[in-house]
């Protein structure tokens, strides 16, 4: 019975059931299949340069990989040796350089910095803070590079240096192998770095050549020639030196003495305050005293109170002298 | 060039992965009817319908170099299409009732007087008219186990397999679809 009556409602059904997909449908579909068909398989047969893509990715990793490794390796095998060559002279290398640095300077441009005038333009307080910027960053680039012992083994000599009495005079003391920067002794160091950076000679041996021609912003002589653009240089980068006239921070005219900021040059000094305090705490501590002195002699009571004042932070227990007592 | 008439709808499939177009069309022209018609009695909008159908056939022609002839070819298509149904479904926020299984034992229905069977008037248009009126009201999963019965010829096991159920359920919802249409018959009688 069953069967019976499930004949006839597949017979009430095929009766009624006569629908048809339209043709236009059938056409599309016999198209897609065909296309399917005739498209080339990758998968299944792989090109030849299909065949070669994976071993070709492959090698070239590999390449990269070891050539990254050998340059890493052998900059690793430079950076001690130099370090260990800084710690035991107390010389510096300058950046990228590994031999060490005869006595008569070899660079072309210094006798430009040691062109008379050169000096006197930084004594301006926006040109101070403009080199004051740049030799920190110099020294902020610096120091990482030539690693942590050097830097250390740097400021462990010139401590002991201090505590066994030995008078370390500025930078050819400390380091005997840079040539002496001619200018320096005509200034001091408050005077050669404006009123907040003294210049200490670690740090300028430091400078990369880049900065050294940075060294006088305010300057008509090469600092004038600093200022004035590159050909290839964009402005960015002039701004970013410090060369470019319209976003340099105002340079008061050649020939003025530093003086307090005032206040259009109050944020740029202040800004660059803060990156000398950095580089500052860096200092020796002779050098640190003897910028203390000098803001003495020149009347800078208040300002001779604070750094010393850091400078008994940053080391409680060297001796002072008797005229900071 | 081959001649497929006789072959198989698995061999058929094989032949297309393989590479063979010509073994789709004569597959193609076995189950269009089929599965437009079943497709169109699930969603119940010619247009509607023609649209799934492509999608399904795409779908066939897209996994050709991944077909296995696991089951029966027609299995296979019904499954696709019981798919694309439930994505489409699902998309619509309509929900097909699932098999409304009532309490009366289907059985009984069917042993109904010989007099009220159908056959002495299926030659009559108006039955046929009554009979897919009956049909569409039927609930989605108990129609679509009778017309996969109807258009594919699947089995109680082949309809499990195309629509993701156990064989009990799925014969159970044949049943209550044989029962329903018998019952409804007999009323409009």
């Amino acid at each position: 019975v069953n069967e019976d009556a499930n004949r006839d409602l597949s017979r009430l059904y095929r009766g009624g059931a006569r629908e048809e997909p339209p043709a236009w449908l059938d056409q599309e579909i016999m198209a897609a299949a065909r296309r399917d068909v005739l498209r080339p398989d990758i998968r299944a047969y792989p090109g030849p340069r299909a065949r070669w893509q994976v071993p070709l990715a492959l090698a070239a990793v590999l390449t990269l990989a070891v050539s990254l490794a050998l340059v890493m390796e052998g900059e690793l095998e430079q950076t001690p040796a130099a370090s260990s060559v800084a710690a035991r002279d107390g010389t510096v290398m300058p950046e990228g350089d590994t031999k060490p640095s005869s006595p008569v300077s070899q660079d072309p441009r210094e006798p430009e910095r040691s062109a008379p005038g050169f000096e006197q333009p930084l004594q301006a307080p926006a040109a101070a803070a403009s080199h004051a910027v740049t030799q920190s960053r110099a020294i902020d680039l610096v120091a990482p590079k030539r690693g942590l012992d050097a830097e250390s083994s740097d400021r462990r000599a010139g401590e002991e240096a201090g505590r066994a009495g030995q008078h370390v005079d500025g930078p050819d003391a400390a380091t005997p192998a840079i040539p002496p920067a001619p200018a320096a002794p005509a200034l001091s160091p408050a005077q050669r770095m404006g009123p907040i950076l003294p210049s200490t000679g670690n740090y300028r041996a430091e400078k990369p050549d880049a900065f050294k021609l940075e060294s006088a912003p305010g300057g008509e002589g090469a600092g004038a020639r600093n200022r004035a653009a590159v050909p290839g240089e964009t402005d960015d980068e002039r701004a970013l030196l410090g060369r470019d006239p319209a976003k340099a921070p105002a340079v008061p005219p050649t020939g003025a003495t530093h003086s307090p900021p005032t206040e259009a040059s109050g944020g740029a000094f202040r800004r660059s305050e803060r990156i000398d305090e950095r580089a500052a705490q860096r200092m020796p501590p002779e050098d640190w005293l003897r910028e203390i002195e000098q803001l003495r002699r020149d009347g800078r009571e208040e300002q001779a109170r604070i750094r010393l004042a850091q400078f008994l932070e940053r080391f409680p227990s060297y001796p002072l002298p008797e005229s900071l007592k | 060039m081959t001649d497929h008439g006789e072959a198989s709808d698995e061999a058929l499939m094989i032949a297309y992965r393989d590479g063979d177009g010509r073994a789709f069309q004569v597959l193609y022209g076995r189950h269009r009817g089929g599965l437009y018609r079943f497709l169109l009695r699930q969603c119940g909008a010619p247009a509607l319908a023609e649209e799934l159908f492509q999608d399904v056939w795409l779908n066939v022609v897209r996994a050709r170099q991944r077909y296995v002839p696991e089951a029966r070819f027609a299995t296979y298509l019904y499954r696709i299409a019981h798919n694309r149904l439930i994505d489409h479904f699902r998309r619509a926020s309509h929900r097909p009732s699932i098999a409304a299984e009532e309490d009366e034992d289907p059985v009984a229905d069917l042993v109904a007087d010989r007099r009220h069977q159908p056959e002495v008037r299926m030659e009559s248009k108006v039955w046929v008219e009554r009979f897919m009126s009956l049909l569409a009201g039927l609930p989605d999963a108990q129609r679509e186990a009778f017309v996969m019965h109807e258009e594919a010829g699947l089995s109680v096991d082949e309809i499990a397999q195309a629509t993701g159920v156990n064989a009990e359920t799925a014969k159970s919802r044949l049943r209550y679809a044989v029962a329903k249409l018998r019952r409804g018959l007999q009323e409009l009688e």
